[in-house]
């Protein structure tokens, strides 16, 4: 009965404070009467500040009153999505197509306060936490136009089968194939100068006797065609397909304040998942992106100590921890079905063959697990003019990574095994694959995950020093040592180039960490000397404006790699490739992979030899960066800001991938010996280290440079009417020799591969702006106080548009018939030719006839990214409208419709950048088919207390 | 039991509320001083558009009780420019000018009662430890409601001034919309990062709406992202529509006249009493003339309280 009163009492003090009712009645002492209106005001104060528990001596619970509103605070919220409020998009519209299905929902909630437990903890004014979460469940469809084979090619009929100008395309037979007893090796090889002749297949049919039956069986788990979007049988297969997402996630977070100096926080977090992936089609051969189950983990713990007003102590660790399975069900006797003999792990294997969509994925079964520890510990204290602060660091990283990229084996199939040797233009991928004759094979053969380890130690001090009020230094210094990385069980190996291998005397051998008198590791510790200076500065001691200069040195630290790169020995990648793809193929389907030489793990010093060899960097380059910047902000009348820099930076050594650097490249050079090139026994004794097919350097190797120069201006405008503008222009320019999809040219000459960065847009422009609209009871306009104010009040609308131009357009050659040399070959200049057009638009971007497929055995002098030449710009415009309603003061209900894309622009594709030769010009080189883009709506509901 | 007594209470309880809610007499109109100086006796007032009886002014020499509340929690270069500015143009302030000291980390909590003895406003300020969490949002109610309760019991000017340095991201209350999934490639949700901000100022002007009490913040450290910026625009709008002022500083040099302008603006203020007798409505409009030169003083607010 007690406990009923006593929570009666509380009912009704919440009630009337919820109501309205502001000072509740106090019992006051009498203190001395107050002589003046200053005493009065400060008796007040007190009197006030002590009920509402706002003094250090004020009793213990509060006194509940509008006046001291700390109470839990927090937002429900849910966001909704559905393609019948979306625009069909562009794309689909011009395929003919409806809109793709679409559900999602997007809910959660947070809240946050003082940790108060009825009877046992009142923390309200020491202990708060706050914790949101937010789930997703989405299903959205996914459309894709490929090209894929045609129902006659399957069977092995090419009669209908065209090149890209629509000229019949030959099928030669391999069994057919002879030397030419006319052959003169003083002229290059040519229709009328065969090296080899080889006759067409009959009616352009490759006979059912000869076709593979391993490419048979795995021809029935592929689709038909189900579209004419293109001409001559391109973009025939349009697939909708979903793609499903379901997370929850949470962040919570608590902090204490202990005694008057020491604080403690702790944040928290996680989110669990499951991404679906859309199918190409939907068989065990499906060849789009695996399934994904994920969970992701982070706490943080921090502790500050206030040893006084100027000197700060912080310490913080910081935990992540993230894991990772890709994979999907159904792969299990992959390999039987379709009679793939060999020592390859249960999969559908992958089958690629050029401009068709390919099947099989990599990495169809992989697990990855990463957990990051950082320990940081900062302090920060003045010394006269100088304010200084110390930061060390401890970091540790663990990787722990199961990445069997091709465990079915990967199998590549090009046109020169069915072509006409030496002749461009001839032979087709897909018929090479119905023979069975693939021109490379590999496969990964992982018996053991691979367990990373690393660990960074960082020093660093600032100073900040006022020379006068007007003028302010700060400099930075900061020195990181990272030991190299090691493998837990020493499962780590790579080339040493400077090891004598074997099997030919040659340099260039696998080695193995701590084996052999070598360390646990095979890189080196790094050192990383930083050091930044800057200074802002008022002119004239005008605090209208300021000016600020900064210059900065920095290097990238070597990552800790999430894969199983640079464990070969370990891990088996056995690889075939054909002694001459025009001539030989490296193996037939039916003939199944061929078996391991040696069983795992094999640790000799040439268990690498004939294979793409992992490759590290053994120096202690590092990626270094300097830029340097000039801003100045100003002040202008009517609330308005200017701020206007000029940034310059530059990098060198940066980390490439395979595609901007290759130690064993063959130099252009021996394009002389032409089609002796096409012989891969030769072609190896050209390489620096012939032993290895080239090197997997991941994306690790200190070879990149690069250049950027930019200017930004921004104007930004506040209004008190509710209306903020934010216009921001940039202007940049970034040279480098390593961008962009299709890699260089000239691996030892980088300086000729010096162009455009492929992702520099030079100009672009960006407007933000959010407006509280004049109507309402606290406006300008319809100023309602009855009924109606519930429908004009607290509308506010906000939009951002950006607007950039397009990046530089990099031109590629439709053939590449260099031997093998050259992986990324340019399309070659035609001199005199305007490669401008003067009325650019979709039918003709640009002058197609500006350039040309370079000759045979030639590398084409066109720059990797044209200097002038842009892809179309884009434009994209966003708009939010929100609705409040106030239920009271503090609960409101927000409603909100963003039209995202909101005026349906749609923008133009990048042209066809495909340059053929004029005996088989690309007819549609230059073009633009098609634009991309829709509106697309989001309503939501948030509900805040 | 528990919820039938509810049930049986909370009805009256609503109905008493609202029968003990006192009528508001008077609303107290902050403006600025003016360059030349506002005549005092030449106020004149328009409540909705009717003329309006001024019952009383306070004017730049009267009594004033400014409350400065500090919230500073970043980077100590910016607060030791600030301190000093601080302690120099309090100092300056005239005798009748009562400063009190308080700081809005965790909760709102006094450090200095109102007092003219400036050593003793100037050690508070110095002993100030800048660490925890930023307090600007979540005190602001209840410094202006401690500013109200000054000016309905006694007969002085009151200001609340922020010194703050706070940035969204180190709020304790989650306004900036952090990423929870990160594998939600579709999230277009935070495409607008600024709306959660955007609605607690909105939420706040509301709440304040009712108040008299002028604010007034200098911001040491203005941050250009979007979500600061819609925060900083809030903060902004928050002091304008109470009467107040706001002001932001880009670099360490502009600390101390900003200070000074701040303090100054607090400290030179006009209250202006007006009747409030015939407003039926939950908002009145408020219009100041000072002889026939029109004033930028407070105009709305809402009469709900």
């Amino acid at each position: 009965m007690r406990h009923s009163t006593r929570w009666l009492a509380v009912c009704i003090l919440s009630a009337a404070t919820a109501y309205g009712w502001q000072q509740p009645q106090r019992p006051r002492t009498q203190p001395p009467k107050p002589q003046t209106e200053l005493e009065r005001a400060v008796e007040e104060f007190k009197v006030l500040t002590r009920d509402l528990g706002l003094r250090p001596d004020a009793p213990g619970k509060r006194v509940h009153s509008s006046a001291a509103k700390s109470g839990w605070h927090g937002r429900i919220f849910e966001n909704f999505r559905n393609d019948k409020l979306d625009a069909t998009p562009h794309e689909v519209v011009q395929r003919g197509g409806s809109r793709n299905m679409l559900r999602r929902n997007q809910f959660g909630f947070n809240v946050g306060g003082p940790v108060v437990i009825p009877k046992l903890y009142d923390g309200s004014r020491k202990t708060f936490f706050n914790v949101s979460y937010e789930g997703v469940r989405e299903r959205i469809g996914r459309s894709f136009l490929r090209t894929i084979a045609i129902p006659e090619e399957r069977t092995g009929d090419f009669s209908q089968t065209v090149d890209n100008a629509g000229v019949p395309l030959a099928v030669y037979d391999p069994q057919s194939t002879r030397v030419n007893p006319n052959y003169n090796p003083a002229n290059p090889v040519s229709e009328e100068n065969l090296q080899y002749l080889r006759d067409p297949f009959p009616n352009n049919r490759l006979p059912a006797a000869r076709m593979d039956a391993v490419a048979q069986k795995a021809v029935s788990y592929y689709p038909l065609p189900n579209s004419t979007a293109g001409p001559f049988f391109r973009n025939n297969y349009f697939v909708f397909s979903p793609e499903t997402n379901q997370a929850n996630g949470m962040i919570f977070k608590l902090d204490h304040a202990l005694a008057e100096k020491h604080r403690l926080t702790f944040n928290g977090s996680f989110t669990n998942g499951k991404a679906g992936s859309p199918r190409y089609f939907d068989t065990i051969a499906d060849s789009n992106n695996n399934d994904r189950d994920f969970n992701a983990r982070r706490g943080v713990l921090d502790w500050t100590f206030t040893k006084s007003a100027a000197t700060i102590h912080t310490f913080t660790l910081d935990v992540i921890r993230d894991l990772s399975i890709a994979g999907r069900s159904g792969q299990e006797g992959a390999l039987g079905a379709i009679g793939l003999r060999g020592p390859l792990r249960d999969a559908f294997p992958v089958f690629r063959y050029s401009t068709y969509l390919g099947m099989g994925r990599n990495n169809p079964n992989s697990v990855s697990s990463h957990t990051y520890y950082y320990l940081t510990d900062s302090f920060s204290t003045r010394r006269g003019k100088h304010r200084l602060r110390g930061i060390g660091q401890y970091r540790r990283y663990q990787v722990n990574a199961y990445l069997p990229e091709n465990p079915a084996g990967s199998f590549q199939f090009g046109p020169s095994i069915t072509s006409l040797p030496g002749i461009v233009n001839t032979g087709h991928p897909f018929a090479s694959f119905l023979l069975g004759y693939a021109e490379t094979a590999s496969a990964t053969v992982v018996d053991n995950p691979s367990y990373w380890r690393g660990r960074y130690y960082r020093l660093q001090t600032t100073d900040s020093y006022e020379y006068s009020k007007n003028l302010t230094f700060s400099a930075s210094f900061a020195v990181e040592v990272s030991p190299p990385r090691v493998e837990k069980y020493d499962r780590f190996a790579s080339v040493d180039l400077g090891e004598i291998n074997p099997y030919n005397g040659r340099p260039g051998a696998l080695v193995f960490a701590n084996r052999n008198g070598r360390g646990r590791s095979l890189q080196r510790t790094r050192v990383r000397p930083e050091t930044s200076f800057g200074l802002a500065w008022n002119p004239g001691g005008n605090a209208k404006s300021v000016v600020r200069l900064s210059y900065g040195l920095s290097y990238s630290s070597v990552p800790i790699y999430t894969t199983q790169w640079a464990t070969q020995g370990f891990v088996g990648i056995p690889t075939v490739v054909s002694p001459n793809i025009q001539l030989q193929p490296a193996m037939k389907l039916g003939d199944g992979f061929p078996a391991l030489p040696r069983p795992l793990p094999d640790l000799r010093p040439d268990a690498g030899n004939f294979t793409s060899a992992d490759l590290v960097d053994p120096t202690a380059t590092l990626p270094m960066y300097q830029s340097a910047g000039l801003s100045m902000e100003r002040e202008l009348p009517g609330q308005m800001i200017l701020s206007i820099s000029l940034g310059h930076a530059r990098g060198q050594h940066l980390f490439v991938s395979n595609t901007a650097a290759n130690p064993n490249a063959i130099p252009l050079s021996n394009l002389v010996y032409r089609d002796a090139l096409n012989n891969e026994t030769f072609r190896r004794t050209l390489r620096p280290y012939p032993q290895y097919q080239r090197f997997d350097v991941f994306s690790s190797w200190p070879a990149g440079n690069y250049k950027r120069n930019a200017g930004v201006v921004r104007v930004e405008k506040r209004s008190s009417s509710g209306l903020t503008l934010n216009a921001t222009y940039e202007w940049s320019k970034q040279m480098d020799d390593y961008s962009g999809p299709y890699g260089i040219q000239d691996f030892y000459h980088r300086q000729n591969e010096w162009s455009l960065t492929s992702s520099n847009q030079p100009h672009r422009i960006s407007f933000n702006f959010a407006y509280e609209l004049p109507i309402g009871s606290k406006k300008a306009l319809l100023t309602y106080s009855d009924w109606r104010r519930h429908f004009v009040d607290g509308w506010s609308v906000s939009g951002i548009t950006s607007l950039s131009s397009g990046e530089p357009l990099a031109l590629r050659p439709m053939f590449n018939n260099t031997g093998g040399l050259v992986d990324a070959l340019r399309v070659e200049l035609v001199p005199g030719v305007n490669p401008a057009v003067s009325d650019r638009g979709p039918a003709q971007w640009f002058n197609p006839a500006a350039f040309d497929q370079p000759a045979d055995f030639t590398i084409g002098n066109g720059p990797r990214t044209h200097p002038h030449l842009l892809n179309p710009g884009g434009q994209n415009h966003d708009l939010s409208v929100t609705k409040r309603f106030a239920v009271t003061t503090e609960r409101v209900v927000e409603l909100t419709a963003t039209g995202f894309n909101f005026t349906n622009t749609g923008n133009w594709a990048d042209p066809d950048n495909l340059i053929g030769p004029a005996s088989a010009p690309n007819v549609n080189a230059g073009k633009i088919i098609g634009s991309r883009g829709g509106r697309v709506i989001q309503v939501g509901m948030r509900l805040s207390f | 039991m528990r919820a039938l007594l509810l049930a049986l209470l909370i009805p009256g309880l609503l109905s008493a509320a609202d029968a003990r809610r006192a009528p508001r007499t008077q609303l107290r109109v902050a403006a600025p001083e003016q360059d030349p100086p506002l005549d005092r006796a030449a106020f004149k007032a328009t409540l909705d558009g009717s003329p309006a009886k001024v019952l009383r002014v306070r004017g730049p020499k009267d009594d004033l009780v400014l409350l400065v509340v500090l919230d500073l929690t970043g980077d100590l270069t910016l607060i030791d420019s600030a301190r000093p500015a601080l302690i120099e143009k309090l100092t300056a302030l005239p005798k009748n000018n009562w400063v009190a000291v308080l700081k809005s980390q965790d909760v709102l909590q006094v450090v200095q009662d109102p007092t003219p003895d400036r050593e003793k406003t100037a050690a508070a300020i110095k002993e100030y430890a800048a660490t925890g969490k930023a307090g600007l949002l979540t005190t602001v109610e209840s410094a202006s409601a401690v500013g109200d309760s000054l000016l309905n019991r006694s007969n002085v000017r009151v200001a609340v001034l922020y010194v703050t340095d706070s940035n969204i991201y180190n709020y304790r209350e989650d306004f900036t919309n952090p990423v929870i999934n990160s594998s939600d490639s579709q999230d277009l949700s935070r495409r607008f990062p600024d709306q959660l901000i955007r609605e607690k100022m909105q939420k706040l002007s509301d709440g304040l709406a009712a108040s008299e009490t002028p604010l007034y913040f200098v911001h040491l450290n203005y941050f250009s992202d979007p979500i600061n910026e819609a925060y900083q625009r809030g903060l902004l709008q928050l002091a304008e529509e109470s009467g107040g002022a706001g002001v932001f500083c880009r670099s360490r040099g502009e600390i101390p006249e900003a200070v000074e302008k701040i303090v100054s603006a607090a400290a030179t203020h006009w209250s202006v009493a007006v009747e409030l007798r015939s407003v039926k409505s939950r908002t009145a409009n408020v219009d100041l003339l000072n002889g026939d030169r029109d004033i930028p003083n407070r105009a709305r607010f809402s009469l709900r309280k």
